[in-house]
């Protein structure tokens, strides 16, 4: 039982970053990115491309991989959002399925599509008292909490995460009181797909990398999401967690195949409900 | 009067919404130290008046001046910086954010121009709105209507601008809190900015400013003190609705 | 050679009949339907496990248009009290569930093995070698019918109340109209018509496994609909029977390139279908057909009703 709670919580927190990331976009940009599961697909294929291809150890693929898929990610917002912006937020999403579509199959036309792993050591799990963690679930562990302190460092602490929650809040004062809308969407941007590559990384330690990766990952992502009030990046931290403990529980009266159905019962109950997210705020489109 | 005494010009603007035009050739001059309180009946242009002066509305045509120098092209933010501060009439404040965030904001992001730094400033405007003292850490979403327009205010001035521009102030208020409010506008003209301020409520609008330009159906109808304004019967019962 | 025609024009034609009920649901009612392919899936499975029971392919198809309408509008009901955004996550999530379902319940599905010997209609009647084209025309009939049927609900008073749900759902509701009805509504016949296009789908290849249904499907649906113009029926026709027929096309190509291989092939196309979408939702975002009248003028001659 405690074993299912910790492989939960590791689970939740692999959901938590690109839950994170999907959230602030929509908090800035008030448009759900369909396109978050590719992301997650690219920034995995960009660290294998470093880690297996190049040979460098795996913590600086990761590094520069995440700084590439930041790239990547202001470049598409630059080349197929930005001139969206003004349309009507359904535009938004269909052009962000488009992406989606787009990348996966530029990874499945440069990479094939056999499943590949990561060059790293395999260790021995670790066990404290009946628990065991294995050797990813305690990177997941590690890597995942420092992300979430460092972005909850910005978010809370500096110049530049007052401007993105100023943003998020009231984007017409924000302009008023001389924050500039473009710079802080460039900036949310980058920090979604740096936090997008790192999930994308542990998702390849936990599993494999295969061009389908992401796609799987993008219904729990976006429930945990509506879990945390879609508007709010922290809560869907939470919101994560709670998917990643439910889906783990669930494998006690379901097959462990059946995870996805977990995360949409969760979510269809929540729309009808509590539409305004179990942690958030109430938020009404338009 | 010399050009670079000038805080604020408006001449002949036309400005509306999807090209259709509601300000039909507004010119205006607000000098250095000047309180202006523009007023007129509902849907006369008062606040898309306000937003192409800000900068939230592009103008038609017609050309806008700040210092001296011509912001027409200029977006609100660089306006801000420029030292033209706005407060808007609805959701003037972050609401999730708290009071002492709203006001480093104010600050931050519109260069001091070697003004005091941060701390300095943060008392400076605390000294003309004690009652938000006490509140510095509460989230301003929480805040009464009269407390937010305080804040909002006082976010304004945080970085010393040399215009401040308040559209409609008393807007939602009680009559009690709007007389308060306006006790306190009073008390920032004093400081020595620049007004420009829209109202609904002539009498305390009028009040409170030097100068006053009555708008109608996008027009300026006429320019004159306020005391002339107030004085004059034709214009109290044509326009001010007998206040 | 005719029969590579005589298949891609097949497809062509079931994909035209997705065009079409995403051209009722997006086009015309605003509602982001992502999930299309589940519903379409869903469809060949009903009528594709229905016929290998026995019950004659009419009968099945019937059946499977029923139960997908029925269904398609139990999954709107769950943004009962949300905006159209969630709507394309729900259905999403419903079409990928849905997947699972069928890739794991072997005792109804057969899983993975898939569902082979479907027997299609009027299979009695035609000779073997003109089997093939007997089905193009059984489906170039069902597209006439939907065409006809969608054509009379544009321009019906309830196509108008449609139209003006997507441009202001406020006015539908100050009116008195019930936007979730709407919502309903135009889910149960967008089902309906998918239900028909699986259908087909399930005819055509005689053979079904949860691996032909992909979000693929509904990409197709989304492009025509985004070229054709959103709201024109014609539009989403011509669109179908010219670009996605080339695009359709190119997966016989594969025997002339040398040096690209099929799932290459594959791949190139999508990312065209892809980054093609985005592209003319910026640059086209009208597309090349038109609405049978300006989205102003229906909300102006519905409130006058």
């Amino acid at each position: 039982m405690l074993q299912l709670l910790l492989n939960g919580a590791v689970t939740g927190l692999l959901l938590s970053l690109p839950a994170l990331a999907l959230s602030l976009s929509f908090s800035v940009l008030r448009f759900a990115n369909y396109a978050i599961g590719s992301y997650l697909t690219c920034g995995a294929y960009l660290v294998y491309l470093f880690n297996v291809l190049f040979g460098w150890p795996l913590w600086i693929a990761a590094s520069v991989g995440a700084l590439g898929l930041a790239t990547l990610v202001v470049a598409i917002d630059y080349l197929a959002y930005r001139p969206l912006r003004k349309r009507s937020g359904v535009t938004l999403l269909v052009a962000s399925m488009g992406v989606a579509i787009a990348l996966e199959n530029l990874v499945r036309l440069f990479a094939g599509n056999s499943p590949r792993s990561f060059d790293v050591a395999v260790a021995r799990p670790l066990r404290f008292g009946g628990l065991r963690l294995n050797y990813e679930q305690l990177t997941i562990l590690i890597t995942v909490l420092t992300a979430l302190v460092l972005v909850w460092i910005i978010f809370r602490l500096t110049r530049l995460g007052r401007a993105m929650r100023a943003v998020a809040d009231n984007p017409d004062l924000a302009a008023v009181r001389g924050i500039s809308r473009g710079q802080v969407v460039a900036s949310v941007w980058i920090i979604s797909g740096v936090l997008t590559a790192i999930a994308g990384v542990l998702v390849g330690l936990d599993a494999n990398i295969e061009p389908q990766m992401g796609w799987n990952y993008l219904l729990p992502v976006f429930t945990a999401a509506i879990l945390g009030g879609i508007a709010s990046p922290m809560a869907a931290v939470a919101g994560a967690l709670t998917i990643g403990i439910a889906e783990e529980l669930a494998t006690l009266v379901m097959p462990p195949h059946y995870r996805m159905i977990v995360a949409f019962l969760i979510m269809a109950t929540l729309l009808l409900v509590r539409p305004w997210g179990l942690f958030g705020t109430r938020w009404v489109t338009r | 009067m010399s050009e670079d005494a000038t805080g604020l010009v408006l001449r002949d603007v036309h400005a509306g919404y999807g090209g259709q035009p509601i300000l039909h050739g507004v010119s205006m001059t607000l000098r250095k130290g000047e309180r202006k309180v523009v007023i007129g009946p509902n849907g006369s242009g008062k606040s898309t008046l306000m937003k192409t002066a800000v900068g939230l509305l592009r103008p038609l045509s017609g050309q806008i001046l700040l210092n001296g120098q011509d912001v027409t092209a200029l977006r609100a933010s660089e306006r801000a910086r420029r030292g033209l501060t706005y407060v808007p009439q609805e959701a003037n404040v972050f609401r999730n954010m708290s009071v002492l965030e709203n006001l480093r904001i104010g600050h931050e992001f519109i260069a001091p121009r070697g003004g005091l730094a941060f701390a300095g400033r943060l008392e400076e405007v605390l000294r003309l709105f004690p009652e938000i003292r006490p509140k510095l850490g509460t989230t301003a979403g929480h805040l009464s209507g009269g407390q937010r327009q305080m804040v909002a205010m006082a976010a304004a001035l945080m970085p010393d601008p040399t215009v401040l521009a308040l559209d409609e102030p008393s807007a939602g208020l009680s009559p009690r809190n709007a007389e308060l409010l306006f006790e306190i506008i009073h008390r920032i003209a004093d400081s020595g900015v620049t007004l420009l301020l829209i109202e609904q409520n002539t009498r305390l609008g009028l009040g409170a400013a030097d100068n006053g330009v009555v708008l109608v159906a996008g027009q300026v109808r006429l320019a004159a003190p306020t005391a002339d304004i107030l004085a004059n019967e034709n214009i109290r019962r044509l326009y001010l609705g007998g206040a | 050679m005719t029969a590579y025609l005589i298949a891609t024009l097949t497809l062509v034609a079931i994909t035209a009949i997705t065009g079409l009920a995403l051209n009722l649901q997006w086009g015309m009612g605003g509602l982001v339907n992502f999930g299309l392919f589940g519903f379409y899936m869903l469809g060949a499975y009903i009528c594709g496990l229905l016929t290998v029971q026995g019950v004659p392919p009419l009968a099945s198809l019937v059946g499977a248009m029923c139960s997908v309408a029925l269904l398609s509008a139990l999954v709107s009901l769950i943004t009962v009290r949300l905006s159209e955004d969630y709507l394309a996550i729900v259905t999403l999530g419903f079409a990928e569930c849905l997947r699972l379902f069928i890739s794991y319940e072997e005792w109804l599905t057969r899983g993975t093995l898939g569902i082979a010997g479907i027997e299609r209609p009027f299979q009695g009647l035609v000779p073997a070698q003109l089997a093939d084209t007997a089905l193009l025309a059984f489906t170039l009939i069902a597209v006439a019918l939907v065409y006809g049927a969608l054509q009379a609900l544009a321009f019906s008073p309830f196509g108008r109340l449609v139209r003006a749900t997507r441009e202001d759902p406020a006015v539908v509701e100050a009116l008195g109209k019930s936007v979730l009805t709407v919502r309903f509504k135009v889910f149960a016949v967008g089902g309906a018509i998918l239900g028909l296009a699986g259908s087909l789908h399930a005819f055509y290849y005689t053979y079904i496994d949860p691996t032909q249904f992909s979000p693929i499907i509904t990409a197709y649906a989304f492009m025509a609909v985004v070229i054709g113009g959103r709201g024109s029926n014609r539009g989403v026709l011509i669109s179908t029977f010219t670009l996605i027929l080339v695009l359709e096309g190119s997966r016989f190509l594969v025997d002339w390139v040398p040096h690209l291989g099929s799932s290459e092939l594959a791949a190139i196309r999508l990312i065209l279908v892809g980054a093609g979408l985005v592209l003319l939702l910026i640059i086209k975002p009208d597309g090349f057909g038109k609405e049978p009248r300006s989205a102003e003028a229906e909300i102006r001659s519905f409130t006058s009703t």
